[in-house]
């Protein structure tokens, strides 16, 4: 028996106008992509270059400052060993020159409640604030009233007590200058 | 037909090339893109040093000035030593002008910031009403000098108080 031979190429051509078309639209998207590939690669290097020399200008002004620094630092440190100690002093007795004794009694006066009597002020502007009080009251409520005005200023009840109907009482507070 | 196969396995070479070079200037673009956000954080560092330079700047200036203010301090606000005895006479006059009664009065000197001052602690106790205290205490607040109280005791009722009170005066030679 004869073995049957075919070539399916055989007699077969191919559609130019078909593979023109596919060539071109091919050609056409890969140019597009080399084109887009090699724009981004030049662009990003381009940004890069600008971001290097940007580095640079940071790099040096950095150390130029740090240089500075440390010159300011050691002469802000030569100076402060010879009139720290006299700054301090200064700074100090001024402080304790504007200690607003007066302003403390009078947000006493407005705080105290009727039928409250103060018995005893202590005020020391070394204390930071922490005045020192003694009151008389004709009435719990109003001492309350007054423990109630005072709980913000880190109120401490030294010592309480009661004699005929009259409440004393002596308290530790601070208040803000 | 061999010549359009040849023409074909060219062009799909040259887009596969096409399309890895795409691909790759991608991942470069990425990856340096990370890079340049390193840059945005050194900005930052820079611009946070320039600030603390600035401060720092201010700071030095102050202190090239601290020489001049202090000697203005030294001149200005600290009572000289032969001024005291007018200073007492003062406090003396607005006591009894306040018509406080002066019951103790006590006078210690000392040495102070290795000797570049004279710390006078003045103790006073008196008698008075509570309106003739705080005025005491206005007046002696207004003195533009280094003269102020340490602490100041009020005890008794409004009309008749016992007054506890420590005043710190700082002379200069």
């Amino acid at each position: 028996m004869r073995k049957i031979e075919y070539n399916i190429s055989s007699g077969k051509s191919i559609d130019l106008k078909h593979f023109l078309i596919t060539i071109s639209m091919t050609s056409l998207i890969s140019f597009l992509f080399l084109y887009i590939g090699i724009d981004n690669i030049i662009d990003t290097n381009l940004n890069l270059e600008e971001k290097i020399d940007q580095k640079k200008y940071y790099d040096t002004e950095l150390q130029k400052i740090t240089e500075n620094e440390k010159i300011f630092e050691e002469r802000i440190e030569k100076i402060k060993i010879k009139w720290n100690r006299r700054v301090v002093f200064a700074n100090s007795v001024i402080n304790s020159k504007v200690f607003p004794f007066i302003k403390l009694l009078e947000h006493f006066e407005e705080i105290l409640p009727d039928m409250v009597q103060l018995n005893e002020i202590f005020m020391d502007s070394s204390k930071k604030g922490e005045i020192v009080i003694s009151v008389n009251s004709y009435s719990i409520e109003k001492l309350y009233e007054l423990y109630r005005k005072l709980i913000d200023n880190n109120l401490v009840i030294a010592a309480e007590s009661e004699n005929g109907g009259v409440y004393r009482s002596k308290l530790r507070v601070t208040l803000k200058k | 037909m061999k010549k359009e196969v040849i023409i074909s396995n060219s062009i799909l070479m040259f887009f596969a090339i096409s399309l890895v070079l795409l691909l790759v200037s991608f991942v470069y673009s990425s990856v340096k893109t990370t890079s340049l956000e390193d840059l945005t954080e050194e900005k930052q560092l820079h611009e946070i040093s320039e600030k603390k330079f600035a401060t720092l700047k201010n700071n030095m200036k102050d202190w090239d000035n601290v020489e001049k203010e202090y000697l203005e301090f030294k001149d200005g606000m600290v009572l000289k030593f032969e001024d005291f005895s007018n200073f007492r006479k003062n406090l003396e006059l607005l006591i009894s002008r306040n018509l406080i009664t002066k019951k103790n009065f006590r006078i210690e000197y000392k040495k102070a910031l290795k000797n570049e001052y004279i710390k006078v602690n003045i103790s006073m106790k008196l008698t008075g009403n509570y309106e003739s205290f705080k005025k005491l205490i206005n007046e002696i607040g207004k003195i533009d000098k280094i003269v102020y109280f340490r602490s100041v005791k009020m005890t008794g009722s409004e009309s008749d108080v016992r007054g506890d009170f420590k005043m710190e005066v700082y002379l200069v030679r």
